[in-house]
C-alpha cells in the first residue's frame, strides 16, 4: 500500500477539520450563549447578549414603584452594570460590574434584578449572600 | 491529484478519525439530555426589605404554590416590621413603659427566640436593639455617623431583660419607655421556615428558598445529591463566591460586612452593631456563615456569633447540637467548626486559607 498525494491532502483536511472542532470552544467560547437578564417585579423584562465581541450599549430605564428610579445600564464586551441610577442608595451603581452566571445587581426600590444567565452547567444551585 | 479510488490505509485513517469525531459528540449530547436535569422553576419578588427567590425541583402541581408562600411571608412582614404603622412590633413598641400587648402566635414566637438568643449570648446580641438601630439609620440616605453622646443616651435602653414575655397571653411588654424591639436580625428566618412548611405541605419534596440571601434547602437534589451553595465572596459582588458548602435538608445564613454600610470620612460603617459598645462590631471578621436544620435559628445566630468573635463564637457553636459555622476573617484565613469538613465544604479560590 503506498500513500499517494491526494490520500495524503485528505488525511490533512480531515485532521484539520476534527482539530478546529474541538478547538472552537477555546476561539469562540460561549459566543452567543452568555446573557443579562434584567427582572422587573418579577417579570423579565429584557435580556441583553454579552459577548466579547459586543460593543459598548447604554440602555436607559425607569422602574416602576412610587420611586419612578432612572437607571442606566450599560453592557460592554461580557460585562453588565449599572452606570447611573436616581435611587436613594445607589447599592446597584456600587456593586460594579458583573459577568459570571451567579452574580447579580438588586435595585430595591426598582424591584429590578439583574443577573447573568449562561450555557453549561452551574457549578452551585444558589449563593448565600 | 485524480480521485481514483484511495489506498486502504487512507481508507482506515479517515474511519479512525471520524470515529475520533463522534466519540467526542456523543457525551455532549448525552449531557444535554440527561433524565437527572429536571428543569426548575424559579419565580421572584420583592419583600420584606430584599429579593425573594423560590426554586423548585418537582413537578409543580399547584400553581398557586408561589404566590401562597408570597402572601405568607407578607403576613409574617406586615406583622413583624418596624417600618410600617400597623405591625404588631410598632404596637409593642409604642406601648414601651405602658402595658402589655396581645400578639399573635408568630410574633410570640419570634420574640420568644431573640430573647432566647439574647440571654445565650448574655446580651452581645439583643433584640431590644432597636433605638440604635434607629439613631444609625444605616441602609437608608440619611446614614451617617451619630454623635458619641447620642450613643451613649440610647444604650441604656438596650437590655432584653426589659421584654417581658406572658406565654400564656401570648403577650408582651418592654418596661422601660423609649424601648424598641427590632426583629430584623431573626424574621426573615422565620420567615424561611414558615415557606419551607407550605411547600412540604404541598407535596414539593425538592426546593430552595433564597430570602434575601438566606438559604433554606428541602432534602435534597432530585437524584439525591446534596445541594451546593455558593458562599459570598466578602470582597465581590453579590452572587460571587470564594467556597461552596453542600447541604441536606439545612438552612445556610450568612452576615458580614459587606451587606449594608455606608461610608464617611474614608471609613466603611456596616449594619452589625454591638449593642454594647453603639458601633458597629470590628473584631477583624468578614463574615460568618451558620449550618443548622431551621433557618429561624442560622439567621439568629449568624448575628449572633459574628457578635461573638471567632473564639468565643467557635465555642458556643461547638456546643451547640447540629450547628456549624465558618468564619472569614479579614486576613482572608477562614475557620470552621469540626463538623465542617472536605466532604461538606470546599473552598474555590486560592484567595481564601483554610485553618485547620
Amino acid at each position: 500500500m503506498r500513500f499517494k498525494k491526494g490520500d495524503l491532502a485528505i488525511i490533512i483536511l480531515l485532521i484539520a477539520a476534527s482539530i478546529s472542532w474541538f478547538m472552537k470552544d477555546i476561539i469562540w467560547p460561549n459566543a452567543k450563549n452568555k446573557q443579562a437578564v434584567i427582572k422587573i417585579d418579577g417579570q423579565i423584562y429584557t435580556t441583553l447578549p454579552l459577548d466579547s465581541s459586543n460593543e459598548r450599549k447604554e440602555m436607559p430605564l425607569t422602574l416602576p414603584g412610587e420611586n419612578n428610579v432612572h437607571s442606566i445600564i450599560v453592557t460592554e464586551k461580557d460585562k453588565v452594570w449599572v452606570k447611573e441610577s436616581s435611587c436613594p442608595n445607589k447599592i446597584c451603581v456600587k456593586t460594579g460590574k458583573i459577568s459570571k452566571p451567579s452574580q447579580s445587581i438588586v435595585c430595591l426600590p426598582g424591584k429590578t434584578v439583574i443577573y447573568i444567565e449562561g450555557t453549561g452547567k452551574k457549578d452551585v444551585d444558589d449563593v448565600s449572600f | 491529484m485524480h480521485l481514483k479510488k484511495l489506498s486502504p490505509c487512507t481508507y482506515l485513517i479517515i474511519f479512525l478519525i471520524l470515529t475520533g469525531l463522534l466519540a467526542g459528540c456523543i457525551p455532549q449530547a448525552q449531557e444535554n439530555d440527561t433524565p437527572q436535569e429536571i428543569k426548575p422553576v424559579i419565580e421572584t419578588t420583592f419583600l420584606m426589605g430584599t429579593l425573594v427567590k423560590i426554586t423548585i425541583f418537582d413537578e409543580v402541581k399547584d400553581k398557586q404554590i408561589f404566590q401562597k408562600v408570597f402572601n405568607r411571608i407578607s403576613e409574617i412582614e406586615d406583622r413583624m416590621t418596624i417600618t410600617e404603622d400597623n405591625s404588631e412590633i410598632i404596637q409593642l413598641n409604642n406601648s414601651a413603659g405602658k402595658k402589655y400587648c396581645k400578639l399573635s402566635s408568630d410574633t410570640f414566637y419570634v420574640l420568644e427566640k431573640g430573647k432566647y438568643f439574647s440571654e445565650l449570648s448574655k446580651g452581645k446580641f439583643d433584640i431590644t436593639i432597636g433605638p440604635l438601630v434607629k439613631l444609625w439609620k444605616i441602609g437608608t440616605e440619611q446614614a451617617t455617623l451619630p454623635e458619641k453622646t447620642e450613643i451613649a443616651s440610647i444604650l441604656p435602653l438596650i437590655n432584653y431583660k426589659n421584654l417581658l414575655l406572658d406565654k400564656d397571653s401570648l403577650s408582651a411588654k418592654l418596661n422601660t419607655p423609649g424601648m424598641i424591639v427590632d426583629l430584623g436580625a431573626i424574621a426573615k428566618g422565620y420567615a424561611a421556615d414558615e415557606a419551607a412548611k407550605i411547600l412540604k405541605d404541598a407535596g414539593i419534596k425538592h426546593a430552595i428558598i433564597n430570602l434575601g440571601g438566606n438559604i433554606l434547602t428541602l432534602n435534597t437534589k432530585p437524584d439525591g445529591t446534596y445541594w451546593r451553595l455558593g458562599l459570598q465572596d466578602p470582597y465581590e459582588p453579590r452572587g460571587d463566591y470564594m467556597g461552596i458548602v453542600k447541604l441536606n435538608d439545612q438552612a445556610l445564613v450568612s452576615s458580614g460586612v459587606y451587606e449594608r454600610y455606608f461610608e464617611f470620612n474614608g471609613k466603611r460603617y456596616h449594619h452589625i452593631l454591638n449593642p454594647q459598645t453603639g458601633y458597629p462590631e470590628e473584631n477583624s471578621l468578614l463574615s460568618v456563615s451558620i449550618i443548622t436544620k431551621k433557618s429561624i435559628n442560622a439567621d439568629a445566630l449568624s448575628t449572633t456569633i459574628f457578635l461573638l468573635g471567632l473564639e468565643e463564637g467557635m465555642q458556643m457553636i461547638e456546643n451547640l447540637s447540629g450547628t456549624e459555622a465558618i468564619f472569614i476573617a479579614s486576613d482572608n484565613k477562614v475557620y470552621v467548626s469540626s463538623g465542617i469538613n472536605d466532604k461538606n465544604f470546599e473552598i474555590t479560590k486560592d484567595k481564601f486559607q483554610l485553618q485547620r
